[in-house]
């Protein structure tokens, strides 16, 4: 190979590595900016209240109607069986929320599992926990914003006793 | 009557037991079985099947417990009746513990000089004294199974009183949280 053919060849590779440096340095950057300003935050389940001006039974009925819009139904199954390393939560998201939901499978402390969104009525039935065992866990709910995807309120739980499935 | 003095209200969150959610993740992975594993944010679409073995504890409760702060520190929620705990399954439940965090700045504390300290009975157990990471046992509430008399229980949210505000509530502020334990059966 002459000279010149060499050169071209070792400034080619060149510009390759610099567009991949560029590359590697803008999706860096990319997710910095998506983790600290794009991405949902908390919602930390503060209710918008303005009660200026309004009576005592006025104020009473705007609590009343901001705990009750706020109602979720959980859904859990209660003794999840344990098969090869899954477990059978069977976690439902019941149609009638007004959330989707996410949740974790806990034992002794220790995260088996961490779901993604469950839709409002959609579930999920087996998850993969290979460290779980029989006896007692914790399967946690927690409520989505169904258009940012945003924790709304608090999670829920559920004491749930994990059994060998037969 | 109009009620001229400023009013706020202090909004804290419910939950049921002393684990915190996991992160949002970026990514959607599935395994063979489109079930969705590790830390994702994918949809999940399984065909919801009645089960038959009767295990599946389903219960309705209030995300929000919402205050509102009169003179002098007083603090009022939504009625019991609003901020029921009703059991939808085939079995009894039973609420077993309850734990209480603060939302900073707030302190839940049963000190009145606190600056920004409220506390408040939870079906008679003082928030205060369900601050810690095991919570306190419940007072014994079960709940019959779904459609029976005893299916539904008000939580009778009380005594609530706020110290020296300094922060701006005059729109809702998350103060605290209130997680429950549940599980199946009567309490003991």
């Amino acid at each position: 190979m002459s000279k010149n053919e060499q050169n071209k060849g070792r400034k080619r590779a060149i510009t390759v590595l610099l567009v991949l440096l560029i590359l590697l340095c803008l999706g860096g950057a990319g997710y910095l900016v998506y983790t600290n300003f794009l991405a949902p935050q908390e919602d930390a389940g503060a209710t918008v209240s303005k009660y200026d001006g309004m009576t005592r039974e006025e104020i009473q009925a705007e609590l009343d109607r901001q705990a009750r819009e706020s109602r979720m139904t959980i859904s859990v199954n209660a003794k999840p069986q344990l098969k090869d390393g899954r477990v059978r939560v069977n976690v439902i998201n019941d149609k009638s929320n007004k959330f989707d939901q996410s949740f974790t499978l806990e034992q002794d402390g220790k995260t088996l599992y961490e779901s993604g969104i469950v839709k409002r009525g959609k579930a999920v039935e087996w998850v993969d926990a290979a460290d779980a065992k029989t006896g007692e866990a914790t399967v946690t709910v927690t409520a989505r914003d169904r258009k940012t995807g945003k924790k709304h309120g608090n999670p829920q739980a559920v004491q749930v006793e994990i059994v060998k499935a037969e | 009557m109009s009620i001229k003095n400023k009013l706020a209200a202090v909004a804290c969150g419910l939950a049921l037991v002393g684990t915190v959610a996991a992160p949002v993740a970026a990514l959607a992975a599935q395994d063979e079985s489109g079930n969705v594993t590790g830390q994702t944010t994918g949809t999940t679409n399984v065909t919801v099947q009645t089960d038959p073995s009767g295990t599946q504890l389903s219960f309705t409760v209030p995300t929000i417990i919402p205050f509102y702060v009169a003179n002098g520190g007083t603090m009022i929620t939504a009625s019991g009746t609003n901020l029921k705990i009703v059991n939808n399954s085939v079995f009894p439940i039973h609420v077993s513990k309850v734990k209480v965090a603060a939302v900073n700045p707030f302190t839940v504390t049963s000190t009145d000089t606190t600056e920004n300290g409220f506390d408040f009975t939870l079906d008679g157990v003082k928030a205060s004294d369900a601050l810690g990471e095991d919570g306190v046992d419940y007072t014994p509430t079960t709940l019959g199974y779904a459609g029976s008399a005893q299916a539904s229980h008000p939580v009778a949210v009380k005594n609530g009183k706020i110290n020296k505000v300094t922060e701006d509530i005059s729109s809702a502020k998350n103060a605290a949280t209130i997680t429950w334990t549940l599980a199946s059966g009567k309490a003991q």
